[in-house]
């Protein structure tokens, strides 16, 4: 029993953290994108429409949308406004390469149904590894408990959504043989290690999921999406003297194997390592206050820690976020845009439908320097009055869903890359980070820079690395002196961290001058 | 073992011979079941109340040098042999590594069974309306101590019962039930301006009869929150550091990244060097113990079956073992100590927290860290803190948005006195600790 408080976390699934490494194969380039995305929207049409197509969990459990009515109905049996359902069935394959050889996989299989049930803002919450109409009646009896009297009544029928497309809904992992996951891994492992004479220890994390989930609520809406994940991670350590330096680097992607191209399994080697021996020449920074220079691409975890989870709406409607009564309100310079979105093709923060049934979209949450819109799931959109905004995302079934991020980036802005650096005369270049958290109510937030630079009269000097940098989140907003027009989203292996559940995520930045934050170097 | 209608005695068995029966050479499985409820107050009524009863078999499987592990919670029997048929083909794929071989047997020998007191009995008898009640009055506590900047007070209350099964096909057969209560609140207040800082506390124990009244949990959490209002930062300088006893944890799990086989065998460690050699002060003494009465990590055997010991990890600032499993115990040719922690005992000190603080001219309490990370391979850390500046031997003013820097082969030889609070809600026992001159960076 763990349990996690208030301070959101983010991190980067890193080698030596995850429980269980992770590579694939390449070779096996399957089809590409197009192709597959052009057949899955074929499906779903005829799905819609007169095709016999009962739906995965129909197919193979015998949970049709009979037997989810009725478990909607006995949810709401006890008098509860609002109940939904939610099936998942989840396929994984984990590979490791160490010390030269593909030397140990994990298979994991994940199978269970929750039931909510939704009394105004409380929620009672079950779930079964039985996927029976036996085991949901269960689980939809116990979270019926948080309504006490009153009948409701279950949907007369359900709809299925119409989700948008945003990458393959179909097996992408099942049907690759292992030998074939095995060969991804294998190749960057072998690349890393033959990188640099200096490289003495390379390893290799690969993971490559299949997950079915369906949701069915009492609004009468059914949606079944498919959702491929993938990621891989190479770090390694190098030694020159006595000296010895660790880094890595990692993609994700709702993909399949044609993901990992010859060209991609190269690049992550390579970046592993350069990351790696760059930091022969890094040095700690100052510590104290300065001007800080967030690099395009990683350093949206600003957005994510000072910003995103501050907007997550639950902690708005409680009350007990920095953000609770800024609504409508500058909190930024006009040149400053946030947007959150689902709808990032392949992006590992991307989902069609939202864990609630709410079908992706993308909200704008500051619009030129203005709070407009929090990050809302079902309980908080009745509360403010306002349409979800498709946020309602859980780790798996055995939890409820709540507000949390998809993508979340800041739009390009007015300035010139160079003319942002050439505006600093001391200070940080912050370029790749490796986790960070927030405490929503104080606003403080930190990040870890794994990788930067020192600033020097406009230049980038000496390599840095290690440093924790800490700030307030509607301070560091109205600290944005100057956003680039170099707009980039991150391809890397984000998780969120929130109440215990984690969730992939995305993030993205243009070149963003903050002029003040603590940086916590050791000198 | 039979509960919530399956016998892990027999899934387990079942797994094992099915794998066997595919040609498989060595196996090792577990299977285990867990049941919590957990209700969440809110605002005078539940705000969330959940029910949760998990399961899932996980297999070991070796196959002449080749390994895979596998877990399932999928146990039609159809499916069982779908994944099963899985993860063999899988395991056959991988590349024969000599070092994957079962844990030897002579180390599930010498098995000490005493009673570890970790499960109470009264799990079975916790009603719906205890749960509420519990939570419902840490709620009150919390909000009368927190006063009129109180927002509101989130408080949960959880219960947990769990069991496994575990058997290896070279003659390893072992079991545990455990059980957890706990109970936790989080307070917010209004600050200036939009601030709204909370402070949380709560604790987590095997026995019902050890939790703390739950209006210490509510009164405790209003304090921490009341302890951060008008926090500011304060001049980047070196000061004396005290580091609270439940937040110990933040610091000493980044000492303890470098203490795993793993980390020594990847080069990964900077404690590499310092094996049976002063590492920090003399107040660095360390003891992994599986035996703590009650404890959260106690155990009788570890998750290889190793029979439990207790195992120095620091010796009056002296490093004295790594976590090494079979494994990596064959790569680095020593023999295995064990795997994973169990209860962490960090030896207290003689004086109180309070005497402590008088005699500090200029420091800061931290009461919790903010992000932060630490690269095991160097040493290097570097993270967020929050807290209460001391001067003059007396605590001052709140502070928020500070770094603390620097490099563990420094810092533990800062350790300069350990506090005697020993924090008993968790399976690190640790006192504060009091650090000489530590850099902080804030204005």
């Amino acid at each position: 029993m763990k349990r996690f408080g208030r301070r959101e976390f983010l991190e980067m699934t890193a080698g030596a953290a995850a429980a269980a490494g992770l590579p694939l194969v390449a070779g096996c380039r399957k089809k590409p994108g197009h192709a597959a995305q052009a057949e899955v929207g074929a499906m779903d049409e005829a799905g819609g429409a007169a095709r016999v197509e009962r739906g995965y969990f129909a197919d193979n459990f015998g949970i049709d949308e009979t037997v989810l009515r009725r478990t909607i109905g006995h949810a709401l049996s006890r008098g509860g406004d609002y109940a939904d359902v939610f099936l998942q069935h989840t396929l994984s394959d984990h590979v490791s390469f160490e010390d030269g050889q593909v030397n140990e996989a994990y298979v994991r299989v994940d199978l269970g149904a929750g039931v909510r049930v939704l009394l105004g803002d409380q929620t009672g919450y079950a779930f079964t590894e039985e996927l029976t109409e036996e085991g949901l009646r269960r689980a939809a009896g116990t979270a019926a408990a948080i309504a006490e009297g009153g009948e409701g009544k279950a949907p007369d029928r359900l709809v299925r959504a119409q989700l948008p497309v945003l990458y393959p809904r179909e097996p992408m992992w099942i049907p690759t043989a292992p030998p074939d996951k095995l060969a991804i891994v294998d190749r960057v492992g072998r690349k890393l290690a033959a990188a640099d004479p200096s490289v003495v220890r390379a390893a290799v994390r690969f993971r490559a999921e299949d997950d079915v989930i369906l949701v069915a609520n009492s609004d009468g809406v059914i949606a079944e999406d498919r959702r491929p994940m993938t990621f891989l991670n190479a770090a390694c350590t190098a030694q020159r003297h006595e000296r010895r330096e660790t880094n890595g680097y990692s993609r994700s992607r709702r993909a399949g194997p044609s993901f990992y191209t010859e060209e991609l399994l190269e690049s992550i080697a390579a970046e592993a390592a350069r990351r790696t021996l760059l930091l022969f020449e890094a040095v700690t920074p100052p510590a104290g206050e300065m001007p800080v220079v967030l690099a395009p691409a990683t350093s949206g975890i600003l957005l994510h820690e000072a910003m995103g989870h501050g907007f997550e709406a639950d902690f708005n409607r409680k009350g007990i976020s920095i953000f609770a009564s800024m609504m409508g309100r500058a909190v930024a310079p006009e040149f400053v845009t946030i947007v959150d979105t689902a709808l990032e093709p392949d992006a590992r923060g991307a989902v069609a439908v939202d864990d609630e049934g709410t079908v992706g979209r993308r909200t704008v949450l500051v619009d030129r320097g203005k709070l407009v819109s929090y990050l809302h799931d079902r309980i908080s959109a009745r509360h403010y009055g306002v349409e979800p905004t498709g946020n309602g995302r859980r780790e798996d079934f055995r939890h409820a869903p709540m507000p949390r991020m998809r993508v979340t980036y800041m739009e390009a802005g007015p300035h010139a890359p160079e003319e942002i650096l050439a505006s600093v005369k001391n200070g940080l270049y912050a370029i790749d980070f490796s986790n960070g958290q927030v405490q929503i109510g104080a606003g403080d937030y930190s990040f870890y820079v794994k990788t930067g630079y020192l600033i020097e009269d406009g230049k980038l000097t000496a390599p840095v690395k290690d440093v924790n940098v800490i700030g307030n989140g509607p301070d560091s907003l109205s600290k944005v002196a100057m956003v680039g027009g170099d707009m980039q989203l991150d391809g890397g292996t984000w998780t969120c961290g929130k109440y215990g559940q984690g969730v992939p995520v995305g993030l993205g930045l243009p070149t963003v001058k903050i002029s003040s934050m603590n940086v916590g170097g050791a000198r | 073992m039979t509960a919530g209608g399956i016998d892990l005695g027999q899934v387990a068995q079942r797994t094992m011979g099915e794998a066997l029966r595919r040609g498989i050479a060595g196996v090792r499985v577990s299977a285990g079941r867990s049941r919590s409820v957990s209700v969440t107050w809110r605002k005078g009524r539940p705000d969330k109340v959940q029910e949760s009863a998990r399961r899932a078999v996980t297999l070991h499987l070796y196959l002449d040098g080749r390994y895979t592990t596998c877990s399932t919670n999928d146990l039609r029997p159809e499916a069982l042999d779908r994944f099963l048929d899985g993860a063999a083909a899988m395991c056959r794929a991988m590349t024969p590594d000599p070092y994957r071989v079962l844990p030897d047997p002579s180390l599930y020998e010498g098995r000490d069974d005493r009673d570890l007191e970790i499960f109470d009995p009264a799990v079975a008898g916790i009603t719906a309306d205890q749960r509420k009640r519990f939570a419902a009055q840490i709620e009150a506590a919390a909000l009368e101590v927190g006063g009129e900047r109180a927002i509101q007070a989130e408080t949960t209350w959880e219960d947990e019962e769990n069991e496994f099964v575990q058997i290896h096909s070279n003659g390893f057969e072992g079991s545990r039930s455990g059980t957890t209560f706990g109970a936790w609140a989080d307070v917010s207040f209004q600050d200036e301006g939009d601030k709204r800082p909370s402070g949380d506390w709560g604790a987590v124990c095997r026995r019902r009869a050890d939790l703390p009244e739950a209006a210490d949990v509510g009164r405790r959490a209003a304090e921490a929150g009341l302890r951060r209002l008008g926090a500011r930062k304060i001049p980047t300088a070196r000061r004396t550091m005290i580091v609270e006893n439940r937040v110990v944890g933040g610091l000493l799990g980044h000492l303890l990244a470098a203490a795993s086989g793993r980390a020594l065998q990847q080069k990964q460690s900077f404690l590499e060097t310092f094996l049976g050699k002063p590492f920090g002060s003399e107040r660095l003494d360390l003891l992994d113990d599986p035996f703590v009465p009650a404890g959260l990590g106690s155990r009788a055997f570890d998750g290889e079956g190793i029979a439990a010991k207790r195992m120095p990890v620091f010796e009056r600032g002296a490093f004295r073992n790594f976590y090494i499993d079979t494994y990596y115990g064959k790569k680095l040719g020593v023999p295995p100590t064990t795997g994973g922690r169990s209860n962490l005992v960090l030896a207290p000190g003689t004086r109180g927290l309070d005497e402590i603080i008088r005699d500090v001219r200029d420091g800061i309490l931290v009461c919790g860290f903010l992000g932060g990370n630490s690269n095991s391979t160097t040493g290097d850390f570097s993270a967020g803190i929050y807290g209460t500046r001391i001067e003059n031997g007396a605590l001052g003013q709140p502070v928020a948005e500070m770094n603390v820097a620097g490099n563990h082969k420094d810092l533990w030889k800062r350790l300069v006195e350990a506090a005697s609070d020993p924090w008993p809600y968790g399976s690190l026992r640790a006192p504060s600790l009091v650090f000489d001159a530590v850099q902080f960076s804030g204005t």
